[in-house]
């Protein structure tokens, strides 16, 4: 079943990831396996021996300095998941926002409780998957049509009005 | 004033698409409550007492007599045939259908207008001076940038989802008649010493239940830096800012928490990690968006025959006379005139007018300025480029709709929200208060004698009556399930270097006792003032004592 809308190549289409999300107090219980995303804390301790671990999930309320710091010694992880609790918190746009900006090229997902109406501007933030915590059909990736213009520019490629008109 | 072009009107058409497809999907329970809040708020609309409201926005109060009668049109075919006039230059219509709203945005979008982030967690109105760019002293027209902050803002993807409201407030004159210092961020134009223009910018204002006077965070930041500027700010904030304690989530207070000096360096930061991926304003766009801020074309005056024609008029009716001194001001062009439409008439809410009204405004803006008028913060519409020898003449047409009330300035002039009787965050009414008070001071010559006050009502701790920075404020407070007021001297919302928020005088009284308390301070007052000082100089003068002593004596 599919659970995750993704942007391949440009397009959104919808994937079943089935990565579980574990938190720190899991950690020995999944060791050796890459079936997981990883909490800050063991990605980080896991990064200082050496070792990438290929994805990594942040709480709102964690700094995405936690990751970048340590990438820009080695390697970026492939996947860095942002964690909604709630849809009305908007700290996981500013983190991705945040990665862009420190040059960060993986794939940034949002996951957990948030709604379709938002994923449009969590695009334009960086974000380039998501996986809400409802089930998820074709009907969603219409969401990312809502605007076809932007006035302001961010992460995104697209070219605000301002610069069209010229 | 701003014309969209097919750019402009394609986003809120998509918007208003957007809106019609979630009031759909909450009418047939595929959005919950919790889901669909943050997006009405998004598009003005609350669920208040009686019925939902509809908060419609004015761009910094600039509107034109087209606009307004389709306001007309709307307060008839979906509302009771009224609107208010918010404290940050909206309009509120407090009777729409749920149902229909997306209807509304949809005629509203016909005329350029819409409901965009005038609530929600979001950037709200950019409100600014009601005299831009027809006040003598001036800096620069702040309504462009103002514009084109407002665009910035509009549908920002990173700064949809804050902790709570961000109110931003321009400025260009000495006067702050925008209230730029109560403000999250407030923008004041200036020049550097070459001459050049830019922003000084405060951080942390506002009132409500921890009312803070904005810290200034930058001296002056050129133009082409400002968004840049203001993204730092609201990035640092949307990392950092409460999310636990609802009263505690605005910017004053994470700026307060961590200093000005620790704030700032977090934003220089947030601001250099982000150069070259962050907005800049071009010089091309700022162009684009001064142009259309030209001034009218004004016809040439003969000064002294324009000036004596009306003193004469001003002999012949006292009534007009009045109206002239109170309501009508100078312009930076000589033989023209600023009028402010009184909506404080006695026994009407005040900031509220009727459909009526609203066609005979659209009226008097197409014959007598241009088809162009403002909303004020402080709840009336000023009609700003009035030709002085048509002073009579529209004063008569106002006058023939109840919109020449004489009272600018005066203590009835007073900001009032929509309190009790309309809002479910309310702990009193307010407009019952405000009528009262009208009323006891009906009495011309006495009205005028007091001079120039401002009396701000609040129905509640959110203060979006303003009474913190009120000469006289009044709060509504509960006490034991009754309704009581809290009196407050001495806030100020005037230049910014003498902006203050109010002390309590004491216990609260009852609603049938306010005329009355109102009525002993200001005997103090005029026993007290030396020479022509106004109620606040001699209230900071005199100190806080004279006032408690009397009132609870």
């Amino acid at each position: 079943m599919p659970n995750t809308i993704k942007i391949v190549d440009g397009a959104p289409v919808l994937i079943a990831d089935a990565r579980q999300l574990i938190e720190q107090d899991q950690v020995t219980q999944f060791q050796d396996t890459k079936e997981v995303l990883w909490p800050l804390q063991h990605w980080q301790e896991q990064h200082k021996l050496g070792k990438i671990l290929s994805a990594v999930w942040l709480s709102s309320d964690q700094s995405v300095d936690g990751v970048s710091d340590l990438s820009k010694k080695r390697a970026w992880p492939e996947l860095i998941v942002l964690r909604f609790l709630i849809h009305t918190d908007g700290r996981g746009f500013s983190q991705a926002s945040t990665l862009r900006s420190r040059g960060y090229s993986g794939e940034i997902r949002a996951l957990g409780a948030f709604l379709l109406d938002q994923i449009y501007y969590m695009r334009r933030c960086g974000f380039d998957s998501f996986s809400p915590d409802f089930e998820v059909n074709e009907e969603a990736l219409d969401y990312f049509k809502t605007f076809s213009l932007a006035y302001q520019s961010a992460t995104d490629d697209m070219q605000p009005v301002s610069r069209r008109r010229v | 004033m701003y014309q969209y072009d097919n750019y402009d009107q394609r986003l809120i058409d998509e918007r208003v698409a957007q809106f019609k497809n979630q009031t759909h999907r909450y009418l047939t329970g595929a959005l919950s409550e919790s889901e669909f809040m943050p997006l009405r708020l998004q598009n003005g609309l609350y669920i208040q007492r009686l019925a939902p409201m509809l908060r419609i926005s004015i761009p910094y109060g600039m509107l034109s007599s087209k606009q307004l009668r389709a306001l007309a049109s709307i307060s008839r075919d979906y509302d009771k045939g009224y609107g208010h006039i918010s404290t940050r230059q909206n309009i509120q219509f407090n009777w729409p259908k749920l149902e229909e709203v997306p209807d509304i945005l949809a005629e509203l979008a016909k005329v350029e207008m819409h409901a965009v982030q005038t609530s929600g967690n979001c950037i709200r109105n950019i409100t600014t001076d009601q005299f831009a760019n027809i006040n003598p002293d001036e800096i620069e027209d702040p309504r462009p940038w103002c514009e084109l902050i407002r665009q910035w803002a509009c549908f920002h993807p990173e700064f949809s989802f804050l902790p709570r409201k961000f109110k931003i407030a321009v400025s260009a004159t000495r006067d702050d008649r925008a209230a730029v210092a109560v403000h999250d961020i407030g923008l004041k134009l200036k020049h550097n010493n070459k001459k050049q223009i830019g922003f000084e910018v405060f951080v942390g204002g506002g009132l409500g239940r921890t009312p803070a006077i904005g810290q200034s965070i930058y001296d002056f930041v050129p133009p082409q830096r400002l968004l840049g500027c203001l993204e730092a700010i609201l990035r640092v904030y949307n990392l950092y800012g409460r999310r636990d304690n609802r009263y505690k989530a605005r910017i004053k207070i994470l700026v307060k928490a961590m200093g000005i000096e620790a704030f700032r360096a977090e934003v220089d930061k947030t601001w250099k990690a982000h150069q070259g991926h962050c907005a800049e304003l071009e010089n091309s766009e700022i162009q684009r968006v001064k142009a259309y801020f030209i001034s009218p074309e004004y016809e040439a005056v003969d000064l002294t025959k324009v000036q004596d024609l009306l003193k004469q008029q001003r002999m012949d009716s006292s009534d007009f006379d009045h109206w002239v001194r109170q309501n009508v001001r100078n312009h930076k062009i000589a033989g023209y005139a600023i009028v402010t439409i009184s909506l404080k008439e006695t026994g009407e809410p005040p900031g509220d007018l009727s459909d009526t009204q609203m066609e005979i405004i659209a009226d008097c803006a197409d014959k007598f300025s241009y088809g162009e008028l403002r909303t004020t913060h402080e709840q009336n519409i000023v009609l700003g480029d009035v030709h002085m020898n048509q002073l009579l003449e529209m004063w008569k047409a106002l006058k023939s709709a109840r919109l020449a009330t004489r009272n600018i300035g005066t203590l009835n002039d007073i900001i009032c929200c929509p309190g009790g009787d309309y809002c479910s965050l309310a702990n009193a009414k307010s407009i019952p208060v405000a009528e009262a008070i009208q009323r006891r001071f009906e009495h011309w010559d006495y009205l005028y004698d007091l001079g120039n006050i401002d009396l701000n009502i609040s129905g509640c701790m959110n203060a979006c009556g303003h009474h913190h920075v009120g000469h006289i404020g009044i709060l509504g407070v509960d006490k034991k399930g009754a309704e009581f007021y809290q009196i407050s001297l001495g806030g100020n919302a005037g230049r910014y270097s003498e902006a203050s928020l109010g002390k309590i005088l004491g216990p609260s009284f009852k609603s049938e006792e306010v005329p009355n308390v109102i009525d002993t301070i200001l005997s103090v007052y005029t026993e007290k003032r030396i020479d022509e000082e106004s109620f606040l100089d001699a209230y900071r003068r005199l100190g806080i004592e004279d006032f408690r002593e009397r009132v609870y004596a």
